[in-house]
């Protein structure tokens, strides 16, 4: 797979923390050190969505007086980003822990426990895609089989990095011919449209982070420019991003995507070679689809 | 946040301790091999042991296991870990945390990838926390798991469980149609603990699985299911009462399913008996082998079978031919304990005890009755001949006649 980094920024003081991270051999994983919480959300919203965050929820506040709260700011501002916390298990963090978990956090790295490179590298890897993913798995129908269901995963995971087909290919130790049949054989659309529109969904759960401006969307998701973006919005879900924002862009584009896939699931809609890498979908059924690029890659 | 239901269902130190421990579970089975040796830091026991909670003696072996798996986690046996995941499951079940349960049977089934159990299991617990779509996920992998262990308890349970999320969902049609492959998976296997909740379930949902005609929406011969189940019922009731001229009618208003199925099959060893019990030995000979030929080819724990060979039995004892009552009793008798059907056994004894007394059947002998039924005995002949023609170009297997002191396969 192409190397493609994944930020991790770090707002802990603890050098039991910072020597674990240091021992982590994954070269993806970009470390970068932030100071306090205004700089964590300039970097926050510049980052890609693959990014990670590792805070000390406590930082600046006086003992006993509870989770900081410009962490539940930044977690209101940017539900989409992954946020570990990393602290030890004395009383006062266990009768935190509820609350952190009420606010959003999706991790927790216990200090002088769990806070080993085997130990974050496990959890790094474990939470790619986090929040899309979730999403996805719950709003898959029932109807989509398992094999299928496993390669929309698969294609969110892998997106969120900055994957493309072949990597896809690669995960599933097939080849891109054999992925292009396979893709056919479970009745989603092929690959480079199912990466496609996973990169729609990433977009658009960033333009559901009311941290994040609109013209920062475009870059952290990949795509060369504005133009871009509001190109590919507008053929795949029918409106601008700040058109998507106002309406809640997540929502509009899971449902825009499982009508999709139920259109192929259905046989609506046959490629018209599942092995070429240009295929163009021909579409057998009504649809308001025509020609379109596979935006940003 | 990871585990958070746990936090949310147990509070206090307890709370917490099962938490973080679940935590420990997937981030141990998430690395492998001498990695997995390094996955906690060298002051994680002292650290767990600190925080420990008093714990229900229920929990104490388990904490043992979770203890080690932190201590030595290189040497640690994922089966006794996974086995200690689904104790926890099924305490925490026990104490009213589905939630918890669930979690924790979900580790389970993450630590033993191909342990039919964890996925069924976790396919029930998600049903009880109203999670159907997520029921609906675990059901296809442990229906897949199931097949490849041929382990067909876990296989029968998991379409009663994925029928239970389906019945919630207000989805009665397709409920029925689950419970039903649970049945039938259940009797071709044997799974015989199982068979009667999967009949209790759909007795509850208005079907039967020995009811005739019983399944929703199907139709035997152009008659819708619950019309037939209707006329069968009052045919049945008719004869046992001895009306059978009033059960002419009801018996010709099915004649369309004769030979179709087990619905037709029925109706055909229903009509033997009701023809027989009206002297008409063609016309009970006829459909009676129609309805031997079905119910000899099917499992020995079918239910509508075993109701073919009592109502044959019934046939033959009106018609005097004693071996034959004898041997469809007894076949009737076997199928009916294979089928777990008690109602059905208790008839078949009644009438055994007859064959055994040479009591016979209250046979018609008023003369007039018989005239009036003429006709539609003619009619029903015709259908006969039609229905054994079709079957014998579609290859259906030979029928035993039933011969007026003979008796000949």
């Amino acid at each position: 797979m192409q190397m493609v980094h994944r930020p991790v920024l770090v707002m802990h003081g603890d050098p039991g923390l910072w020597e674990a991270i240091g021992g982590i051999r994954d070269p993806r994983y970009v470390v970068r050190a932030v100071p306090e919480w205004r700089a964590l959300s300039d970097s926050i919203r510049d980052a890609s969505p693959a990014a990670l965050v590792v805070v000390d929820p406590y930082l600046g506040m006086p003992r006993g007086a509870g989770p900081a709260p410009q962490l539940r700011a930044l977690l209101a501002d940017f539900p989409s980003i992954t946020v570990f916390i990393a602290v030890s298990l004395d009383p006062e963090v266990r009768s935190d822990l509820h609350l952190l978990a009420r606010w959003g956090v999706s991790q927790v790295v216990t200090l002088g426990y769990d806070n080993t490179p085997v130990a974050l590298e496990a959890r790094f890897e474990a939470e790619l895609a986090g929040p899309l993913k979730t999403v996805l798995e719950d709003a898959l129908p029932p109807a989509i089989s398992g094999r299928a269901r496993y390669t929309i995963l698969s294609v969110a995971e892998i997106a969120a990095v900055g994957g493309q087909a072949e990597d896809l290919a690669e995960r599933l130790g097939i080849g891109r011919r054999a992925l292009g049949n396979l893709c056919k054989t479970l009745g989603i659309p092929p690959a480079r449209e199912l990466f496609a529109w996973t990169r729609i969904l990433l977009a658009a759960s960033l333009l559901d982070d009311p941290g994040r401006s609109i013209e920062s969307i475009a870059p952290a998701c990949g795509y060369s420019a504005d133009s871009g973006l509001r190109r590919v919005m507008q053929n795949y879900l029918g409106a601008s991003p700040r058109q998507l924002r106002r309406q809640g862009a997540l929502r509009v584009a899971v449902g825009k995507w499982l009508e999709e896939l139920e259109r192929y699931r259905r046989g609506e809609v046959q490629p018209v070679d599942a092995e070429s890498d240009d295929a163009q979908a021909v579409v057998q059924g009504p649809g308001p689809r025509e020609a379109r690029t596979s935006g940003g890659s | 946040m990871e585990c958070a239901v746990v936090l949310e269902e147990i509070g206090g130190d307890f709370g917490v301790w099962l938490w973080h421990s679940l935590r420990d579970v997937l981030l141990w089975g998430r690395t492998v091999g001498r990695e997995r040796g390094h996955v906690f830091h060298p002051g994680a026991p002292a650290a767990r042991a600190a925080v420990r909670p008093v714990l229900d003696p229920e929990l104490e072996g388990v904490a043992e296991v979770l203890d080690a798996m932190v201590a030595e986690a290189e040497r640690g046996v994922v089966e006794e870990v996974a086995g200690a995941c689904r104790e926890v499951a099924g305490w925490s079940e026990r104490s009213g945390w589905v939630g918890t349960a669930l979690a924790w049977m979900e580790a389970a089934a993450f630590l033993m990838p191909e342990d039919p159990a964890a996925a069924t299991e976790a396919a029930r617990l998600a049903v009880r926390r109203a999670e159907y779509a997520r029921a609906e996920a675990w059901v296809r992998r442990s229906v897949a798991l199931a097949q490849v262990a041929r382990d067909w308890r876990w296989y029968v349970l998991s379409f009663l469980y994925v029928s239970r999320a389906a019945a919630a969902r207000g989805d009665h049609e397709a409920a029925v149609r689950l419970l039903r492959r649970a049945h039938r998976a259940s009797v071709r296997w044997g799974v015989r603990d199982v068979l009667a909740t999967v009949q209790h379930e759909l007795h509850l949902m208005g079907m039967s699985p020995g009811r005739v005609g019983g399944g929703g929406g199907a139709s035997a011969g152009g008659i819708e299911a619950g019309e037939f189940h209707r006329l069968y019922e009052q045919v049945r009731r008719l004869v046992d009462r001895g009306e059978y001229r009033r059960a002419i009618g009801p018996m010709w208003a099915l004649h369309p399913a004769l030979g179709q199925g087990a619905e037709g099959a029925a109706a055909c060893a229903m009509l033997a008996r009701a023809a027989a019990l009206l002297g008409e030995v063609s016309v009970a000979q006829q459909s009676g082998a129609l309805g031997y030929g079905w119910a000899s080819g099917q499992d020995l724990a079918d239910p509508v079978a075993a109701r073919v060979m009592l109502d044959l039995a019934h046939a033959a004892l009106a018609l005097g031919v004693m071996e034959r009552a004898e041997e469809y009793g007894d076949a009737a008798a076997m199928r009916a304990a294979r089928a777990d059907d008690l109602r059905l056994a208790m008839e078949v004894e009644g009438l055994r005890e007859r064959v055994a007394s040479r009591g016979g059947s209250r046979a018609a002998t008023d003369v007039a009755e018989t005239r009036v039924v003429g006709p539609v005995v003619k009619a029903f002949v015709r259908t006969l001949d039609r229905v054994a023609e079709r079957l014998a170009s579609a290859e259906m297997g030979d029928g035993t006649v039933i011969q007026n002191g003979q008796g000949e396969a």
